[in-house]
């Protein structure tokens, strides 16, 4: 329904998978790098977007992020699981904390809802800080090392592009779903929702888990990947930065959740001559965003084209 | 079908209901009256599961509809409509039936889509958003999203608001054919011409409380009704 | 110990208490969840230490003229920020002020870098009061006494003056104060401006006490957040009440179980409020979001 207008969104998918395998051929070792960042980049944001489509913002996305980095880095560290464990296991994992949060999270609403999640991601961020025997606090912790052929960026660029590429088709695919029909009612109302038989509790737990579960799995790959952890990379700041991401782009559509990475993985770089300022930047522009379009910019878009054919009867 | 047990609800100090009980019968349409606050909207909000009633129980189907949460009510087969519009206004109404009918599982074929919606005769309309409609039309289309439930109860607030005599016959014509097809509807209503049309029965509440129950020609006749509308212009039509 | 913690908790408390105070009547009034304030809160703190140390003048001159700015950037915000915002009624205030206090984070760090700063106040740096076992630096008492006489003269201004009758009016009945002529808009600007000179002076106490860095408002928004739910949507005292709370609950958990987990034992009781009671301890339940 809301989706019908890019559902050469799968062309685009297999278009842009073909590029990828052959980039390697043609991009030197520095474009794959900010590849594979802005993939990570790409899980997180396309994770929180399911929730955020519901009308529900969350600022705890960078919290599940470090639930799922942590995980996966103790467990190749300290247990010796093998890669993919580690990455399952803490993916897991985060999903689980989502679910934890969502479960009380969801009983408000709005900016009450916002806050408690504010709140927690403060708290395992503390915990991420303080808890120094196992998460190695301020030092970090080091030498947490991908399998033969993972060490390889060409090879990590495949499997963490791959990734993004087939959340990217999950979220296209759940966005034009029964289900993704379902997130649009809760939007709109809620309450509506409710009294016509939509299980909302169990969609927005779903929404909450599943976005836990992207960030977990975008944690384990990037720990793998600069070989290091540290508290500082799941801050407040992160979470909201996700947030501005998912908000400027357009929450509820896929088109919007790659937008919305761009803006929040691109205007920082763009800007980066401008020190600390970008950041300032990148806060203005969301505060005119959500002021004049609420929906973000493809949601602004989505919704024209609608509106368009609606009165084209 | 629907048993209601001595149903009481306060609000702080303030009694909306008090014993409510009767019961609605099969494939009847039963009519809900009263005047401005005796609680009508209150009942609806306690059996469709929006508010928990401080005593009794609605049992449905043999079982007590107070436990279950709203969404689990709604798709045992009681849907409802509401006094003030309350649909999905930035969709179509296309979108808004798709969705109510999806809840119940499956994936609605175009055809099934218009022909519930040329139920409320909205079907040439479907691609407009709601918001574009007007306020009978809308009225008529929270009809239909309540029906693509496929419910076995109805439950109707005020669908005459605001309607033309016409509009008036038309949507109880479809009350009518709703009825035929095996649907139960409970029907509040202040337009009494209506009532004593389509209603098999009436339901009188007055300041929260059951003041008479009786086929709509002796309710209009019952002297503590018509006591209860003295305070209000012109209700009662003979 | 007892004794340590309880004057921690006082202390802090008080300091909590003067943000809250400033946040729940831009709630109340303004019905805006005003994270920026945070924002508000680090700057002012900063141009109070820019004042003393850059331009030489002293406590009382700089806070005075740090006043005066932060009310005009707040006054700014209000006026062209949250009040299109608000006309345009969407849920996203909340996200609105995020940005404001993400830009003025921001804005802290890169015109005064990561380095935490310091105040001193002249006339009482160095000099401690001693009781019992427990000695307490005159900058500790200094905050206390001067969060308790703000509180009173807040209180006075509430119950007392026709613009606090005005403010309480608008906040316990939004509508029907505006159907008696109460001018919603000056009202608007007073309690902003009082929240802002509250802000300015809990920032410059936090800076004499502790320091200043560019991102201490973030938990200290969210705490004092917390505090105006403890107490109850639409109660002052409440949450007065709540910021004291919070500043205990904080002091007791750094003294007796851990110092740094100190954050962790206001958020905790912040998480479980909204779980539990979200309308708080003095609010009804109808009022919740």
């Amino acid at each position: 329904m809301i989706e019908k207008k890019f559902s050469s969104i799968t062309c685009l998918l297999l278009g842009a998978g073909g590029l990828v395998s052959i980039a390697p051929l043609f991009i030197g070792q520095y474009f794959l790098h900010i590849i594979i960042m802005v993939s990570i980049w790409v899980l997180l944001i396309v994770g929180l977007n399911f929730v955020v489509a519901m009308g529900y913002n969350s600022i705890c996305q960078a919290a599940f992020y470090g639930v799922g980095a942590y995980t996966a880095a103790l467990l190749t560290l300290r247990v010796g699981t093998p890669f993919w464990v580690s990455l399952i296991l803490g993916m897991f994992l985060a999903g689980g904390a989502g679910f934890l949060i969502g479960y009380p999270a969801f009983r408000m609403r709005g900016h009450y809802f916002a806050i408690v999640t504010l709140a927690f991601g403060l708290i395992l961020n503390l915990l991420f800080f303080n808890l120094n025997t196992i998460t190695g606090g301020d030092r970090g912790l080091t030498g947490i090392f991908p399998p033969f052929p993972f060490f390889s960026v060409v090879w990590y660029y495949y499997l963490v592009v791959g990734f993004a590429l087939a959340a990217i088709f999950i979220s296209h695919k759940l966005f034009k779903s029964r289900f993704g029909r379902q997130l649009v009612a809760i939007r709109e109302d809620e309450d509506l929702a409710t009294q016509i038989g939509i299980n909302t509790k169990k969609c927005k737990l779903t929404c909450f888990s599943v976005g836990a579960c992207f960030a977990g799995l975008a944690g384990g790959l990037m720990v793998h990947y600069i070989n290091f952890i540290h508290p500082e990379f799941f801050t407040f700041g992160y979470s909201f930065t996700m947030l501005i991401g998912v908000l400027i782009g357009g929450a509820g559509s896929t088109i919007g959740a790659i937008l919305g990475t761009g803006i929040a993985v691109g205007l920082p770089e763009i800007f980066r001559f401008a020190g600390q300022g970008r950041y300032i930047i990148l806060g203005i522009v969301l505060i005119v965003t959500v002021s004049f379009l609420p929906r973000g910019i493809a949601g602004t878009i989505v919704h024209y084209f609608y509106q368009k054919k609606s009165r084209g009867e | 079908m629907l048993e209601l047990e001595k149903i009481t609800k306060k609000f702080g100090g303030i009694v909306a209901l008090e014993n409510i009980s009767f019961q609605i019968i099969e494939n009847e349409i039963l009519g809900l009256i009263g005047p401005n606050g005796a609680g009508k909207t209150t009942l609806f909000n306690i059996i469709t599961g929006l508010y928990r009633p401080d005593r009794g129980k609605v049992i449905f189907d043999n079982q007590n509809l107070c436990k279950l949460p709203v969404y689990r009510i709604a798709r045992r087969g009681i849907a409802r409509t509401f006094q003030t519009t309350k649909l999905f206004f930035n969709l179509s109404a296309e979108d808004n039936i798709r969705i109510g009918c999806e809840v119940m599982g499956r994936i609605p074929e175009d055809q099934d889509i218009r022909n519930l919606l040329s139920l409320v005769e909205l079907e040439s309309k479907r691609k407009k958003l709601v918001h574009q409609f007007t306020c009978a039309e809308q009225k008529r289309l929270m009809i239909a999203l309540a029906v693509c439930l496929q419910p076995k109860l109805l439950l109707l607030d005020e669908p005459t608001a605001g309607m033309s005599a016409e509009e008036t016959l038309e949507t109880l014509e479809m009350l009518d054919n709703l009825r035929k097809d095996g649907t139960t509807i409970l029907l509040i209503e202040h337009n009494m011409r209506a009532v004593s049309k389509i209603c098999d029965r009436v339901v009188v509440l007055n300041f929260g409380k059951l003041i008479a129950e009786d086929s709509p020609g002796e309710i209009m006749k019952n002297q503590k009704v018509i006591e209860a509308y003295l305070g209000e212009e012109n209700v009662l039509v003979a | 110990m007892l004794g340590w913690a309880v004057i921690n908790g006082l202390s802090l408390g008080g300091i909590y208490l003067l943000i809250t105070l400033g946040l729940a009547l831009v709630y109340g009034v303004l019905e805006i969840p005003d994270f920026a304030q945070a924002g508000l809160y680090v700057l002012g703190a900063y141009l109070v230490f820019s004042g003393m140390t850059y331009a030489g003048l002293n406590y009382v001159t700089s806070l005075l003229v740090s006043i005066g700015l932060v009310i005009a950037i707040g006054l700014a915000n209000e006026r062209f920020i949250y009040r299109p915002a608000q006309r345009k009624a969407h849920g996203s205030l909340l996200v609105i002020a995020l940005g404001l206090l993400f830009v003025l984070d921001n804005t802290a760090l890169l015109i005064w870098g990561h380095e935490h700063k310091t105040i001193s106040i002249g006339k009482l740096v160095g000099k401690t009061l001693v009781f019992g076992e427990i000695s307490v630096s005159y900058t500790r008492v200094f905050a206390m006494v001067i969060a308790g006489v703000l509180a009173l003269i807040i209180h006075f201004v509430l119950m007392r003056t026709k613009t606090g009758d005005a403010i309480r009016a608008i906040i316990q009945n939004r509508e029907g104060a505006i159907l008696m002529g109460i001018k919603i808009g000056k009202i608007r600007s007073i309690t902003f401006a009082i929240s802002c000179t509250l802000i300015t002076i809990a920032g410059s106490l936090i800076g004499a006490n502790l320091s200043i860095y560019p991102y201490m408002g973030d938990y200290i928004i969210v705490k004092a957040f917390g505090a105006v739910i403890l107490g109850g949507m639409g109660s002052i005292f409440g949450a007065a009440v709540g910021a004291l709370i919070i500043g205990f609950a904080e002091s007791f958990g750094a003294t007796y179980i851990s110092p740094a987990y100190k954050d962790f034992f206001a958020f905790v009781i912040i998480v479980l409020v909204l779980i539990f009671r979200p309308w708080g301890i003095f609010g009804t339940r109808e009022r919740i979001g």
